[in-house]
C-alpha cells in the first residue's frame, strides 16, 4: 500500500538554521512522533524506536534513518523498518525556501506499508500516515521556533 | 428393526449431532498430549522481497521460547520445500526469497502458545523489497519480473490445458448467424471454514512412531505424500483426522505448517500443536476460485446453441497447490457445455503465478465446477438478451433429452442420466414462474426494479475411474470395511473423511439397508489411518459416489456370505434363500425366514461346516463413471435504486442428486451450499493492493453472512437414479455452491437489464449495484 503526501511548513527561523536543524540527526530524530528511543550513528545515520497504533494493531517499529543531501538544496530522508509482522518504509524529499518572515519547508513524502498494518488497518491507514507525517513536520517547525529539540 | 419402512429415504436425526451441539466434539485443538509444545509461524510482510537475513536471538531469548526453526535449518535435511497435489513444488519455510505476503519464513516452538507467538514476534527478518506481480494479465509480459526462480522455465506461465476440438469450433463459430462474447471474473474467495488448519505432531522417538492429528480431508493421502516427503517408512506413520470443522476444499492440501510441525516435533523430542489464526488461515491457506473466464456462445438466430468457446486465464498466486486430479490441471473445468447440447466447443486454460497466496482449490467443487457452471449459466443469459428471448426457453430449447442419455459431451464426458425437463418445470410451478414474470413487467412499468435469475447446472462428481484420476499416482478409489459382531451390530469404516457432511448416519443407512440392520446399531468411523481402509478422502462430493458406493458392495459381500449361513440355518439350500423386506426367508414360503441378526450370530456361534467363521468384508470401489447431478435455481431479487442494496425476496432451490439417501441432510446441505453461495455472490472477495498487500485478511473484511443476511431457501428434488451406482445416488453437498451463484447474477442483471447492464462480476456488493445504476443515470 503506497500513500504520498506533501505540505508546506512556514518557519519562522532563517533558512540557515532550517538547514542546520535538519540535517542533524540528534535534532531531527526528536521530532519523530511517538519516539521512544533514538541511537544516532553518525552525521547521516540514526536507528529509532517509535511506537505505532492503528486500529488494533499496536507496538513498536525499529526505523532505521538516513539523511542526506539532494536535488540542489534539497534533502532526502529516507526510513525502512518493520515491526509486529509489518514493513514500512518512507520516502521524503524536503527543499528550503527563504520568505520574508522566515523559511518555508516544501516537503513530500511517499509512505509503503506491506503487512497485517496494511490490511487490517487498510482504511485507517491513510490518515494515520497523514497525521504522524505531519507530526514529523510540525514538530521541526515547534522545535525551530521554540529552541527546544524535543517536541511532540 | 422396523420392517416396513425402507432404510434408505429416511429422514432420519443425524448421529453427530448430539455431540457435536452440545460442544463435545474433539476437534485437533482439543488434543493436549503430555508435554506438549506449540508453535507459531513467521510470516512475510511482503509480498515480493530478498531474504537478507534472519535472526533468532531475540525470539530465542524470549521465556519460554524453546527452538526457532527457519528454511535454511529446513535446507539441511533436504526439507525446505515440499510437492504440491498439483505436481508443483512449494517451499515450507522461505529461502532466497518470499513470494506472497504472509508467506511462511520461520517457525517458533515454545512452552506455551503465547511464548511462541511472542517469539514469532522477535524474530528479525531484513528482507530487499522486490517488484510485485499482482496482475495475473501482466504475468508474462515481458517486463514482468520472474517469480520463480526455483523452475527451469523462466516463465510467469505455469501450464497451458486444452480440451476440445479448436478446428470444428472455429468453423462452427465462422458460420454462425449470431455469437455473443462476454469477459467474466469469478474472484477469488475462501472456504474459511469455522475451525482454521491446524495439527498436533508427535514423533515418539522411542518406538520410532510418528502420529500426526491434523486436519484433513483426506488422511490416507497425508500419510503417504508425508513418507515420500519426509522419507519416514509409512507403517511408522499414523495421521488421525479427527472432528473437522468445515473442510470445504481447504483441508484437502498439505500445509508448510503441518510439515514444519513433524519437524519440531522431531527437533524438540516433544508432541508440537500448530493451530492457525483466522487471518493466517485467510491469507495463506488455499483459495478458490480466481478465474479470468472469457465465454463465446455461436447460435442460430432462433436460439439454437451451436458451439462454446472459452479462454480462461488462471491466477494461482506463488504456488500452484490445488488439489486436483492429476490429469486434470484445470479440474473438471471442461464440464463446462453444461446442461445443453452443444455440436462442438473448445476451452483453453492458461495458469500463471502471481505474488499473492497459493492455491487454487475447488470450494465445496468438484475440480471448478462451480467456474464451468457459472460460466456457461452467466453466458446462457447473455446470449438470451442478445436473442430477445426469455432465459427459460432458451435454456429448454438446447437441453439435452432423456433419450440422449449416456450423453457424450463435445468435450469428452458421458453424462449418466437426466430428465432435465420435468426438472426445470417442476421448478416453474413451484416458484409460479409466468406471475412473477408478470409482476416483474408491471413494476417495471412503474420504475422498480425486480430480477428473475435462472441457473439450470449439470455438475460433475464423484473422481473418479481410475483410468482417468489418481492424485499423485493415486487411484482415486474408495472404500469400506464392515465388520457385523455376533449381537447383530455392526462397525463400518471408510476411507473417506466427513467434515459435517453426515457420514455416520448415511453411510450407517446405507449399510443398514444392505444388510437389514437398524441404522442406529451401525458405528462409523472414519479418520484414522490405522483402522480405515485406504481411500482418497472426501472432496468433490466424492463419498456417496464412491466410498458410498463402497459400502453398499462390501455389504452385499457380506449378504452373500450371510444367505450360506441363512441356508443352513433355515436347512434348505441355498439357491432356496430369498432376501426380501431386510430378512432371509425360503422361496415360496416367507413364514420360515432369519434375520441378518441371526445370522450374525450363528457366524461366530453356529457356522456352517466348511465355512470360514466371522462376518465381515471390505471393498474397494473403482467407480466405472463419474456422477452427473443437476438442478434448477431461481432467484426473484428487488432492488433498491437509492441505496443499490439487493434484497433476495425468494430462493428455490430443485435438486436432482439421484437416490437420497437421507433427505434431511440432503436439505442442510442445500442450505449451507445456498448460504456460502450467497456470500460469494453478494460478498465476498480476497483483493490485493497493487503492492501485494492482502486486504481481507480477516472477517471484518471477508465477511461471513450471519442469520439476518441470509434468505430463506425454498427446496424441492426430483429423483433419476444414476444407472451406474450401486444405490443409484449422484452426490449432493456441492450443488448449491456451484448452481446458486449464477442464479443470483442472472437475477441482478435481470433487474438492471431496462438499463442495459448485461453483465457484473461477483462480488454484487451495494456499491457496485448503486453505481450501475449513477452510471445508467438512476438519480432517484
Amino acid at each position: 500500500m503506497k500513500i504520498q503526501l506533501n505540505g508546506v511548513e512556514r518557519i519562522r527561523a532563517e533558512k540557515a538554521v532550517v538547514y542546520g536543524f535538519i540535517t542533524d540527526p540528534n535534532q531531527v530524530g526528536q521530532c519523530l512522533p511517538d519516539l521512544q528511543e533514538l541511537t544516532v550513528q553518525d552525521q547521516h545515520h540514526m536507528v529509532a524506536i517509535v511506537s505505532i497504533g492503528i486500529g488494533p494493531i499496536r507496538g513498536t517499529f525499529k526505523m532505521e534513518a538516513a539523511i542526506s543531501p539532494a536535488d540542489g538544496e534539497g534533502l532526502a530522508l529516507k526510513l525502512k523498518g518493520s515491526g509486529m509482522g509489518n514493513g514500512l518504509a518512507m520516502e521524503s524529499r524536503m527543499s528550503l525556501v527563504a520568505v520574508t518572515d522566515g523559511t518555508e519547508l516544501h516537503w513530500s513524502a511517499e509512505a509503503s506499508v506491506s503487512g497485517p498494518l496494511a490490511g487490517v488497518g487498510g482504511r485507517l491507514l491513510e490518515g494515520q500516515a497523514r497525521k504522524t507525517t505531519e507530526q514529523l513536520f510540525m514538530n521541526i517547525r515547534k522545535a525551530l521556533e521554540t529552541g527546544s529539540q524535543a517536541a511532540g | 428393526m422396523v420392517e416396513t419402512v425402507k432404510i434408505l429415504g429416511q429422514p432420519m436425526k443425524r448421529k453427530e449431532d448430539p455431540r457435536f451441539i452440545q460442544g463435545k466434539g474433539n476437534y485437533v485443538d482439543d488434543i493436549r498430549l503430555p508435554n506438549m509444545a506449540y508453535m507459531a509461524l513467521v510470516r512475510s510482510p511482503y509480498a515480493h522481497a530478498r531474504i537478507n537475513s534472519i535472526n533468532k536471538d531475540a525470539a530465542l531469548a524470549i521465556p519460554g521460547v524453546v527452538a526457532v526453526i527457519t528454511g535454511e535449518d529446513l535446507a539441511a535435511a533436504g526439507l525446505a520445500w515440499m510437492p504440491t497435489l498439483a505436481g508443483d513444488n512449494q517451499m515450507v519455510l522461505a529461502t532466497g526469497k518470499v513470494l506472497f505476503q504472509y508467506q511462511e519464513v520461520a517457525a517458533v516452538i515454545a512452552d506455551t502458545r503465547e511464548a511462541a507467538y511472542d517469539g514469532a514476534a522477535a524474530v528479525e527478518v531484513d528482507y530487499d523489497p522486490l517488484a510485485v506481480l499482482v496482475d495475473p494479465h501482466k504475468a508474462t509480459a515481458p517486463d514482468a519480473p520472474i517469480l520463480r526462480e526455483d523452475r527451469e522455465k523462466r516463465s510467469n506461465q505455469i501450464w497451458h490445458w486444452e480440451s476440445g476440438d479448436s478446428v470444428s469450433t472455429t468453423s462452427v463459430f465462422t458460420n454462425a448467424e449470431v455469437v455473443v462474447k462476454q469477459a467474466m471474473y469469478f474472484p477469488r474467495c475462501h472456504a474459511s471454514p469455522l475451525e482454521t488448519c491446524g495439527a498436533v505432531a508427535d514423533m515418539n522417538k522411542f518406538t520410532g512412531r510418528l502420529t500426526l492429528y491434523v486436519t484433513s480431508q483426506a488422511p490416507h493421502a497425508y500419510r503417504t505424500v508425508l513418507a515420500l516427503v519426509a522419507k519416514l517408512p509409512e507403517h511408522m506413520i499414523r495421521v488421525v483426522s479427527p472432528d473437522i470443522g468445515g473442510g470445504f476444499g481447504a483441508k484437502v492440501g498439505v500445509y508448510p505448517g503441518y510439515v514444519v510441525a513433524v519437524v519440531a516435533s522431531i527437533v524438540t523430542g516433544r508432541p508440537v500443536k500448530w493451530i492457525e489464526t483466522r487471518t493466517e488461515h485467510l491469507t495463506s491457506t488455499a483459495f478458490a476460485r480466481d478465474y479470468h473466464m472469457t465465454a463465446e456462445i455461436a447460435a442460430t438466430r432462433d436460439g439454437k446453441v451451436k458451439g462454446l468457446r472459452v479462454h480462461t486465464l488462471a491466477d494461482h498466486g506463488a504456488f500452484d497447490s490445488q488439489a486436483n486430479p492429476t490429469k486434470f490441471p484445470a479440474g473438471l473445468f471442461n464440464i463446462c457445455t453444461g446442461s445443453y447440447d452443444f455440436e462442438s466447443a473448445h476451452v483453453a486454460v492458461d495458469a500463471v503465478y502471481t505474488n499473492k497466496a497459493p492455491g487454487g482449490v475447488s470450494y465445496r467443487c468438484s475440480f471448478r465446477v462451480t467456474e464451468a457452471s457459472y460460466l456457461i449459466e452467466r453466458a446462457m443469459d447473455v446470449l438470451a438478451a442478445e436473442l430477445k428471448m426469455d432465459p427459460v426457453e432458451l435454456r429448454r430449447k438446447n437441453f439435452l433429452k432423456p433419450q440422449q442419455f449416456p450423453y457424450t459431451t463435445p468435450l469428452g464426458w458421458t453424462y449418466d442420466s437426466g430428465d432435465y425437463e420435468s426438472t426445470l418445470n417442476k421448478a416453474l410451478n413451484l416458484i409460479g414462474y409466468e406471475e412473477l414474470r408478470k409482476e416483474q413487467a408491471e413494476k417495471r412499468a412503474r420504475g422498480e426494479l425486480m430480477g428473475i435469475g435462472v441457473s439450470f447446472f449439470t455438475e460433475i462428481v464423484g473422481a473418479g475411474p481410475s483410468k482417468q484420476f489418481d492424485i499423485l499416482g493415486l487411484k482415486m478409489f474408495d472404500s469400506a470395511e464392515i465388520r457385523v459382531h455376533p449381537t447383530g451390530k455392526a462397525i463400518a469404516r471408510f476411507g473417506a473423511r466427513h467434515q459435517g457432511q453426515g457420514h455416520e448416519t448415511t453411510f450407517a443407512q446405507i449399510v443398514g439397508h444392505e444388510l437389514g440392520l437398524n441404522p442406529a446399531d451401525i458405528l462409523v468411523e472414519e479418520g484414522d489411518t490405522d483402522t480405515a481402509p485406504y481411500g482418497l478422502g472426501t472432496y468433490g462430493s466424492r463419498s456417496t459416489p464412491t466410498a458410498g458406493a463402497a459400502a453398499a458392495m462390501a455389504a452385499r459381500r457380506i449378504r452373500e456370505k450371510a444367505a450360506k449361513i441363512a441356508a443352513y440355518l433355515l436347512e434348505c439350500a441355498e439357491h432356496d434363500v430369498v432376501w426380501e423386506d431386510y430378512k432371509f426367508h425360503v422361496k415360496g414360503a416367507p413364514e420360515r425366514s432369519v434375520a441378518m441378526g441371526d445370522v450374525a450370530f450363528a457366524a461366530y456361534t453356529n457356522v456352517p461346516p466348511g465355512l470360514e467363521p466371522g462376518l465381515e468384508a471390505t471393498y474397494y470401489y473403482d467407480p466405472p463413471n463419474l456422477t452427473f447431478p443437476y438442478g434448477c435455481y431461481i432467484a426473484v431479487v428487488d432492488i433498491d435504486k437509492g441505496t443499490g442494496e439487493v434484497k433476495v425476496r425468494r430462493f428455490l432451490a430443485v435438486d436432482d442428486c439421484g437416490t437420497v439417501i437421507n433427505p434431511m441432510i440432503v436439505e442442510g446441505q442445500i442450505h449451507g451450499g445456498l448460504t456460502e453461495g450467497y456470500a460469494i455472490a453478494f460478498m465476498q472477495e480476497i483483493p490485493y493492493d497493487e503492492s501485494g498487500n492482502c486486504l481481507a485478511s480477516n472477517f471484518t473484511e471477508y465477511l461471513v453472512p450471519t442469520a439476518a443476511e441470509t434468505p430463506a431457501w425454498e427446496t424441492a428434488s426430483t429423483v433419476t437414479p444414476s444407472p451406474h451406482h450401486p444405490i443409484g445416488a449422484k452426490g449432493v453437498g456441492e450443488s448449491p455452491n456451484v448452481g446458486s451463484p449464477a442464479a443470483f447474477v442472472n437475477a441482478v442483471v435481470d433487474a438492471l437489464s431496462p438499463y442495459g447492464v448485461r453483465h457484473m462480476d461477483m462480488p454484487l456488493t451495494r456499491h457496485k449495484v448503486w453505481k450501475a445504476l449513477r452510471e445508467a443515470g438512476v438519480t432517484e
